[in-house]
């Protein structure tokens, strides 16, 4: 304590260069801080987007094609799922509901323009309806999802209904896919996924009559598990599940199970990797603020030298001297830390302010406990570490030497 | 004159070893950080320049609007292929088709991209557009039926625990390939675990009847703009889409380009602009080392005064130290940030299996950090010259 607050009266004495020193680490922490608190925001609303698909799902997709190719990459897919493999599915403990969706590119007609988009082929039966209610990404915005007994009737993205025409689109238009004409029965809130947006559902059996398709191939099949089940329990069920029914060996599955939380990890790892580099590199500024640290320490070893001697021969031993400098260096550090902190902040809350004004309104920023803890104690860190060489040269100095010094 | 400012400084300098040397660290390692992300960044965009300049200006790229990776558009026929070639100007169009389809070898399968190829005398324009080049065997010829030619990361045994040899069979989607060739790493994860067969065999094994992509070779007695504008209207006739509405797009090489270079551009902005940190943090250290200096100083610059040194002079006298420490600063931080990123290429060239990524130093990054090393310790060094130039000298003798 006595330590402290020598260290801390010393810095009043030695403002201006002090301060010019604290400058160094003020940049740099602030500059940390705004970063990684962005990314941190921007990772939370990517993930939240995931989140919205339901965070007890999990997806059934033919062979590799969701790794290698997204939530579309099925149309790639030489292989299929079909209606047994759902029926397998939805057999298996643990599982609350299954729906299989199909997809394909297909032009629709409104207005007299033509435009390409996704048309899916949605089961309508009751399970499919339940899982649809509870998932909030395609909830409806106006009118209702597809229910039993739906013919002709189509659930539209909310991109479709509003920009993609020169007219708006609105319920019980009427809309040409691939040459019939479908009544809008439903019309889909806006979702954080963009190819959701672009989306229109029509019941499965129309949709197989438009592509002249005989049996379901899914693209993929989404499950829901049941309160009280551990998803990764069921999961491996459905696999192992699955593999009995295609006779398919461990290894060599031609489908492949997914959980929601592993699709949010995959890309969480990946946001991270970009923060971690992002972060990296402004991370070389507290080097070289550290670096000036230690030459603002070197400087007042030197000029209180004959102090030192004074200590010295009053009966201070070497480990006193390095810590009232380590304490200085240290405290030198954690100022620095504790207003780049505060700048850093107001850097990153001004940034979302401004995205916010421009449209991108779900950055959010947030500053954690951890953050906070972190840059405090490496801002502390990297100044004590600054220190150690000059408190050394302090503390190793003969005092009769040091009183002899002008 | 300029010598005498010279040698006083550099030995003013050298009177504080360990704080110049401090100093000098700092600019190094920020200055180091710009160079290396600048000549990695530069490195990058230079590589792909040269794959591009190796495709030919010449090429003209068919594809269906795509949302990402998959195509919403509709792929095209071999009818369409048929008008392309012989749109006035194309001297040959080559087309393909894509899947991910199952492939099976040494007891193991994997779900891998397979690409149908025209075998006939277009591949010349796939070879050059892909810049495929056969390391080991042949590349596929026309009278080829089930034979394959693979990516360079089957024969490192990096997709199938074997590694796959030439004549080695391999069977796609339940159909035996004898492998003809292996081609050359390409550098990207898709290309070189690509299986290619050829494209009639493409269509009955990956049951497809449409071309994911066509890409054309222009005549150079042609204006390449005006046969890709040609191409486009070719296929929205037949298609009967107006401009504007089409579910396709044509790109020459020069477009494609472009679009690369405007990603890396912004990359590398985004890269120096972080970096930017550590410069500013190392020019508040130069700053600080000389304003210390300067007070260290008083009664040398009260002295030099007094035997009538002008203002200009003392000032002079600083600026000079301050350019010897962003001299050697910047010297030293190219070295060290030119050889971080020669070690970056080596290590992200044997993990890519191919030498995509060349950093040189040429004379623009060294000009540009040198000015940059020593703007910074102009730019820093300018309020404590000016301090120590305006002291008074009696005030300044005093202490």
């Amino acid at each position: 304590m006595e330590v402290l607050l020598l260290a801390a009266k010393h810095l009043r004495r030695l403002s201006f260069r002090s301060w010019v020193t604290i400058i160094g680490i003020v940049i740099s922490v602030a500059a940390i801080v705004a970063l990684t608190s962005l990314g941190d925001g921007l990772r939370t609303a990517v993930t939240g987007q995931f989140e919205q698909l339901g965070a007890n799902r999990i997806i059934v997709s033919p062979g590799r094609s969701f790794e290698l190719g997204g939530p579309l990459g099925a149309s790639f897919s030489t292989t299929s799922l079909g209606e047994r493999d759902l029926d397998e599915i939805r057999r298996v403990t643990g599982v609350e509901l299954a729906t299989g969706v199909m997809t394909k590119p297909g032009t629709i007609e409104f207005a007299g323009k033509e435009i390409n988009t996704f048309v899916a082929g949605a089961e309508i039966d009751s399970d499919t309806i339940r899982l649809a209610m509870q998932t909030d990404d395609i909830k409806a915005e106006k009118g209702r999802f597809l229910r039993e007994g739906d013919q002709r009737s189509v659930y539209i993205g909310s991109r479709i209904a509003y920009d993609m025409f020169e007219r708006e689109i609105r319920l019980g238009d009427k809309l040409v896919i691939e040459s019939r004409r479908f009544n809008v029965v439903g019309i889909q809130a806006e979702s954080s996924i963009p190819f959701n947006n672009r989306m229109i559902r029509i019941p499965i059996d129309e949709f197989k009559d438009i592509f002249g398709i005989r049996d379901s191939e899914y693209n993929m099949i989404i499950v829901s598990v049941a309160d009280g089940y551990d998803i990764d329990l069921v999961s491996d069920r459905i696999t192992r599940a699955l593999r009995r029914f295609r006779r398919v060996k461990e290894g060599q599955e031609d489908f492949e199970v997914q959980t929601t939380q592993q699709i949010i990890s995959s890309y969480e790892t990946l946001l991270t990797v970009v923060q971690m580099v992002v972060v990296g590199i402004v991370s070389i500024s507290l080097v070289v603020g550290g670096i000036g640290i230690s030459n603002t320490m070197f400087t007042s070893v030197l000029e209180r030298t004959r102090e030192i001697g004074v200590m010295k021969s009053i009966g201070a031993r070497n480990g006193h001297i390095m810590s009232i400098f380590l304490m200085e260096s240290g405290f030198l550090g954690l100022v620095g830390g504790i207003i780049g902190l505060a700048v850093g902040a107001l850097l990153a809350f001004s940034v979302e302010f401004t995205a916010g004004l421009a449209g991108f309104g779900m950055i959010k920023v947030s500053i954690s406990a951890g953050l906070i803890l972190f840059a405090l104690a490496f801002s502390f860190g990297v100044g004590v570490l600054s220190g150690v060489i000059p408190a050394l040269r302090a503390a190793r100095l003969n005092p009769a030497e040091t009183l002899r010094y002008e | 004159m300029m010598s005498d400012y010279l040698t006083i400084s550099s030995r003013n300098l050298s009177r504080r070893k360990t704080r110049t040397f401090l100093t000098l660290l700092g600019i190094l390692i920020a200055i180091g950080a710009l160079v290396a992300l600048v000549s990695l960044s530069n490195g990058l965009m230079h590589s792909v320049e040269e794959v591009f300049e190796q495709m030919g200006r010449d090429k003209i790229m068919v594809m269906p609007t795509l949302a990402g990776f998959v195509p919403i558009g509709e792929q095209f026929s071999s009818y369409e292929h048929d008008a392309i070639k012989r749109v006035p100007g194309v001297i040959d169009a080559a087309a393909m088709t894509f899947k991910i389809g199952l492939a099976e070898f040494g007891g193991e399968t994997a779900f891998v991209y397979v690409s149908g190829v025209s075998t006939d005398s277009s591949m010349r324009v796939l070879e050059d557009m892909q810049n495929l080049v056969v390391e080991d065997g042949r590349n596929l010829i026309s009278q080829d039926r089930f034979r394959a030619v693979v990516g360079c990361r089957y024969a490192q045994g990096r997709v199938f625990s074997r590694e796959v040899k030439v004549r080695d069979t391999i069977t796609v989607e339940g159909h035996r390939f004898k492998v003809a060739g292996i081609l050359e790493c390409i550098g990207s994860e898709q290309d070189d675990t690509t299986i290619m067969i050829p494209l009639d065999v493409s269509k009955e094994v990956l049951n497809v009847d449409k071309y994911f992509s066509v890409v054309a070779q222009a005549s150079p007695a042609f204006e390449i703009d005006e046969v890709a504008n040609e191409v486009e209207k070719r296929i929205r006739d037949i298609r009967g889409q107006k401009e504007g509405d089409q579910d396709f797009s044509v790109q020459t090489s020069d477009q494609l380009l472009e679009t690369f270079n405007q990603t890396v551009g912004m990359i590398s902005v985004l890269l120096v602009a972080l970096s930017l940190v550590s410069i500013i943090v190392a020019g508040v250290v130069i700053m600080n080392t000389l304003y210390t200096n300067v007070l260290e100083r008083r009664r040398e610059i009260g002295v030099m005064k007094s035997i009538g040194a002008k203002n200009y002079h003392i000032a002079l006298l600083f600026l000079t130290e301050a350019l010897i420490i962003s001299l050697a600063g910047g010297l030293l931080g190219l070295g060290l940030g030119f050889g971080v990123s020669k070690i970056v290429q080596v290590v992200a060239n044997s993990y890519l299996g191919a030498d995509i990524l060349i950093v040189r130093l040429d004379l623009y990054l060294f000009s540009f950090a040198m000015l940059f090393s020593i703007g910074l310790g102009m730019f820093a060094s300018f309020y404590p010259a000016m301090k120590a130039a305006k002291m008074h000298p009696v005030d300044a003798m005093r202490e």
